[in-house]
């Protein structure tokens, strides 16, 4: 039953959402940087909006909200120590300011040798031990001689505690990656992607039982392609707090409609924000406002007949006077959710988080601010210009690839028709697709027209990722495979000094523990270590509990 | 004396070599080696611009040739092509003056771009430009320059290019790229044009030739290189480039588009001055887009907001005065114009980051406000006239679109024509496919499928015979044949027909077929 909305019923919802747009605004405060002018600008703790809780903590969530990784990169901290500026004291005084991490206690004992985490943390620290995939353990094979020699990142102590027996270096290797696979029941087959071009029966038969017995369902490609409708309706939930349309967009089209409007926002926020290097300001900025302003300039701006944008006239002649009435429009028309709105705008105002946090400090932080025909700049018409923008280029993006409009429901119908396009399109935008595929759907993404009846060409691209996913080269049935966790184990015991002749009594168990420790011990457990060590070797004192 | 011209273009490239093989090979490398790159670099541009000035001493002493020859490069039939230099006039005093400036640039880079990640990439174009700059400017014949001339713009690109893991940076440094292959076109149809009519591409024997040629001749050749001209110089419509190149750093817009680069199409102008001068449509020319160029310039120039885009439209601007001047016959007025309008670029560009303390509490002069209120204009100038857009809508747009159609072809058409490799015998094309077969097998041994009719007896097992046939005539040629199978094929080929007509009548194929009668017809 429908209930028609009573024009007062209508008018306090209107009000409602204004008072919402405009006290999550407000709150934004809190985690835009404090972005001064360039002559005003000093040093500003960047993390001022997390300052009350704990440092750790602090970071965590900033990197949560930003998506910034706010530790140096782990290269780099190699660097420093390699260069010397953080040393192992530092590192073990770091270590041992964090009990959590039993440095002391003996992780296994393998062949009489007594291995304690410090050593692995030390080890996983100083050297790269992840997993690889299987053309890069091949490459190691055959190109390296990873099989011949020992891995050249060895210290010069541990390679001759490693020789110490007498054997030829090849053999020490040799035997050493044979009793690892033996121990760890994996087989090493020489395996290449393309070879599932032209996959043969015995071979696709053998990888779908094993992949059966895996998963314990009779059908699991059929489950993999039902799988595909949940992550689809997962990638519509992320949106607002987590995701913006335009991530959406990037995610299934690989096009960045930022890189379109981008520049137009800079011209128009660099118009408004000017002190005086321009010798022509916007007509009547100060009187109008900001948005009013941009608003009475985007009737004559031809950039949209040029780009051929589908709607725009509409889009441009609808525009509300206001800018938070414009903020709702959009947000309705683009059909963002209700309670996802705040999550939303916030979002979107970190996407480029240099103009909204000048506007935010000339609005928030210093409404007081004097300049030459100040057009007093608010983040309520940063965002709604930025809205409006989006929703014109993005309906390009729509109508140009899939002949929707840039509104959630339309695309969550046309992709929940066309699964198999929506796999592919995401399985190439993500970048994990080996070389063959990515050749395949590029060329289909580029070929393929709206015009045109593509759907059988999607399906059997699709399918051959799926074989793809079924096959051990896969990144997720990388668990325990010889390029992961043989891989690993075999760099992790040549840096520990151990021969086959001291794997012999260990168990497979025993192995895959170790990697349990390095795994627990993961890149922000790792980071907080090298921070800790390098204001250690910069003699500092990390003193504050804050993130101030 | 005068053969001491050649060490001049050599000497940079010297130094180029030597940094890049040092680079390759790994000696020259991080911060310890800054200081011998930059010494390498700055001693080689120095020696040419001492040899520069002493070379423009001695024709100032009225000591020089007018060129020299160093020997022959080609030769084809009546087709020569010497390695010669210019030993007088503009070009050396272009030379000393280019060569002054370089040394300046290269000494702000050394503290500019300190600690740089590409310090001695850096400095190894730069020197690799020096070389190609000052081969253009004293080549003495016009493959030479062309020569220099593409390999200044090769390094203009690699230094807009400078942070490469920039998308931004690829995607300007590639548009200016191709933007001035345009010009490079012209350029070489100017060189053919002068061979064919004059029989010569020694520049000092055509402005002799110029004497002889017919005014249409004159004008075939002069707007041949104006069009390279114009391009170099970032005039219209050519002028967006300008905007995206300043994408690199300070010191090598300082040098590309302030300084020396953006000046060689006014100097190929000054070169072909006779033939100019016989040519009074090339001249007109000069004028009008030299004027549109300055009047575009002003008006854009007065919305910029950042120092560097103000001086890239002061730049174009100012080179589009240039032009005016030539085409108007003041060639002396032109060319002291140029070499004070390099001076003062060099400057104002070296000293750009300081501007915004220059305008604080002084700002700019601001515009009549008879013209402020004007909104139409004010977008115009601040969209920049939507001159890239425009390109993109006339040209890029439907060219990627016909290149689309033509992929979509070659791959449903051509290849099925041609052949396409079939998969290997004893493979499948997916698992989803083994998966249903298997499931389907399982299927069919549980619940057999009913066959068409069971009968007993000899009569029984006839009738069921000539039922079968008969069914499957009806099912395979009957229905199949006239049925929905033919229905279906109609409405594809009349889809495949409605979508060859709206393809056809597409701007693009329009504008294609219009081509390919034209080019058939000429």
């Amino acid at each position: 039953m429908n209930i028609q909305e009573s024009p007062s019923n209508r008018s306090d919802n209107h009000s409602a959402d204004r008072a919402q747009i405009i006290a999550a605004l407000t709150q934004l405060d809190a985690i835009l940087p404090g972005q001064a002018p360039l002559l005003q600008f000093f040093h500003h703790n960047t993390l001022h909006g997390f300052q009350h809780l704990p440092f750790e903590q602090a970071l965590a969530e900033f990197e949560t909200l930003t998506y910034i990784c706010a530790h140096l990169p782990e290269q780099q901290s190699r660097l420093f120590y390699q260069q010397k500026r953080i040393n192992d004291d530092d590192l073990n005084t770091a270590l041992a300011r964090c009990p959590v991490l039993q440095t002391e206690q003996i992780a296994c004992n393998l062949g009489g040798s007594l291995i304690t985490r410090k050593e692995l943390y030390k080890i996983t620290l100083l050297f790269d031990l992840k997993g690889i995939s299987v053309s890069q353990l091949n490459w190691n094979i055959n190109e390296l001689d990873a099989l011949k020699n020992l891995q050249l990142d060895i210290p010069l102590s541990v390679r001759e505690q490693l020789l110490t027996e007498g054997h030829p270096e090849h053999l020490v290797v040799k035997q050493l990656w044979e009793c690892l696979l033996n121990k760890l029941d994996l087989q090493q087959a020489i395996l290449h992607p393309e070879t599932l071009l032209d996959l043969p029966l015995e071979q696709a038969e053998e990888w779908l039982a094993s992949y059966q017995a895996l998963t314990a369902t009779p059908a699991p490609l059929a489950e993999i392609a039902s799988r595909e409708s949940c992550v689809l309706d997962d990638l519509f939930l992320q949106l607002g707090d987590e995701i913006s349309l335009r991530s959406i967009i990037l995610t299934l089209s690989g096009v960045d409609v930022l890189e379109s409007i981008r520049p137009q926002l800079i011209r128009i926020c660099a118009a408004v924000l000017d002190e005086g290097v321009a010798a022509w300001s916007i007509p009547e900025r100060h009187e109008l406002g900001f948005y009013k302003a941009w608003r009475t300039l985007i009737n004559y701006d031809a950039n949209p007949f040029l780009h051929e944008l589908p709607d725009w006239q509409h889009i441009v002649n609808e525009l509300p006077e206001d800018a938070i009435d414009t903020i709702i429009l959009q947000l309705t028309q683009l059909e963002i959710p209700k309670n996802n709105w705040i999550g939303y705008l916030r979002r979107l105002s970190l996407e480029l988080p240099g103009w909204s946090g000048l506007i935010n400090w000339r609005q928030q932080q210093h409404p007081h601010y004097i300049t030459n025909q100040d057009a007093t700049p608010k983040l309520a018409d940063y965002l709604a210009i930025r809205l409006t923008l989006d929703r014109l280029w993005l309906n390009q993006i729509c109508m140009d690839l899939w002949k929707t409009s840039a509104t959630v429901s339309a695309l969550r119908s046309y992709f929940r028709k066309n699964l198999a396009e929506f796999t592919v399109r995401r399985y190439l935008y993500q970048g994990d697709l080996p070389e063959y595929l990515t050749q395949l759907a590029e060329s289909l993404t580029l070929s393929a027209d709206p015009d045109r009846q593509n759907r059988a060409e999607w399906q059997q691209l699709a399918d051959l990722i799926w074989i793809w996913q079924c096959s051990p080269m896969a990144e997720q049935n990388t668990a325990h495979t010889v390029h992961n966790s043989g891989w690993r184990l075999f760099r992790l015991c040549q840096h520990l000094g151990l021969t086959a002749t001291q794997l012999q009594t260990a168990t497979k168990d025993e192995l895959l523990a170790l990697l349990n420790i390095l795994d627990n011990f993961n890149i922000t457990e790792r980071s907080k270590i090298w921070l800790y060590a390098y204001d250690g070797a910069c003699g500092g004192q990390h003193g504050g509990s804050s993130a101030d | 004396m005068n053969s001491l011209v050649v060490l001049i273009p050599v000497l940079p490239f010297i130094a180029a070599i030597i940094i890049g093989i040092g680079q390759l090979i790994g000696l020259l490398r991080g911060e310890t080696s800054e200081s011998t790159t930059a010494f390498i670099a700055l001693w080689a541009t120095s020696m040419s611009c001492l040899l520069a000035f002493t070379l423009l001493g001695t024709d100032l002493l009225h000591k020089n040739a007018s060129s020299f020859l160093l020997g022959q490069w080609l030769s084809s039939e009546t087709l020569s092509i010497d390695i010669s230099f210019m030993t007088h006039g503009f070009s050396l005093v272009l030379a000393a003056l280019f060569s002054l400036l370089l040394v300046i640039i290269l000494r702000f880079s050394i503290n500019y771009m300190h600690r740089e990640i590409g310090f001695h990439r850096f400095f190894f174009v730069l020197s690799l430009f020096s070389s190609a700059m000052l081969l253009l400017i004293l080549s003495g014949n016009a493959v030479g320059t062309f020569f220099g001339w593409k390999i200044a713009g090769l390094c203009s690109y690699l230094l807009i290019l400078y942070v490469y893991n920039r998308p931004v940076a690829a995607i300007n440094a590639t548009r200016v790229f191709v933007t001035n292959r345009i010009g490079d076109a012209s350029f070489i149809l100017g060189i053919s044009l002068s061979y064919a009519w004059t029989e010569t591409t020694n520049w000092l024997n055509l402005r002799t030739a110029a004497e002889h040629l017919s005014t249409g001749e004159a004008t075939g050749i002069a707007i041949s290189f104006a069009i390279a001209a114009f391009a170099k110089s970032a005039q219209l419509p050519f002028t967006p480039w300008l905007a995206r190149a300043i994408e690199g750093s300070t010191p090598s817009s300082t040098v590309f588009y302030g300084a020396v680069m953006i000046h060689a199409g006014v100097y190929l102008v000054c070169l072909l001055e006779p033939i100019f001068e016989k040519a009074p449509l090339a001249m007109a020319l000069l004028v009008i887009i030299g004027g549109l160029t300055a009047l575009y310039s002003y008006l854009v120039g007065l919305t910029q907001t950042d120092v560097k885009s103000c001086l890239a439209f002061a730049m174009s601007g100012q080179l589009g005065l240039l032009f005016i001047e030539c085409g108007l016959g003041f060639w002396q007025f032109a060319k002291w114009h140029l070499c004070a309008h390099a001076i003062i670029r060099t400057y104002s560009f070296l000293t750009a980051p300081s501007l915004m303390h220059n305008v604080y509490e002084n700002p700019i002069k601001p515009v009549s406000p008879v013209i402020a209120k004007q909104r139409w204009a004010y977008t115009a100038s601040l969209q920049r006239f939507w001159l890239d857009q425009l390109t993109d809508w006339t040209l890029i747009r439907p060219i990627r679109r016909l290149a689309q159609d033509l992929s979509y072809f070659d791959d449903h058409v051509i290849d099925h024509l041609a052949g396409i490799p079939k998969p290997a015998i004893n493979s499948i094309s997916s698992l989803a496919e083994l998966e249903e077969r298997l499931i389907s097998a399982s299927l069919d041994n549980d619940n057999p499928s009913p066959s068409f009719s069971y009968s007993n007896g000899l009569i029984g097992k006839i009738t069921e015979t000539f039922a079968s046939i008969t069914h499957g005539f009806e099912d395979r040629v009957v229905l199949g044949g006239l049925g929905k199978g033919t229905i279906n094929i109609g409405r594809k080929l009349g889809q495949s027909a409605n979508k060859f007509e709206l393809l056809v009548l597409r701007p693009r194929y329009l504008v294609l077929f219009v081509c390919i009668t034209l080019s058939l017809a000429f």
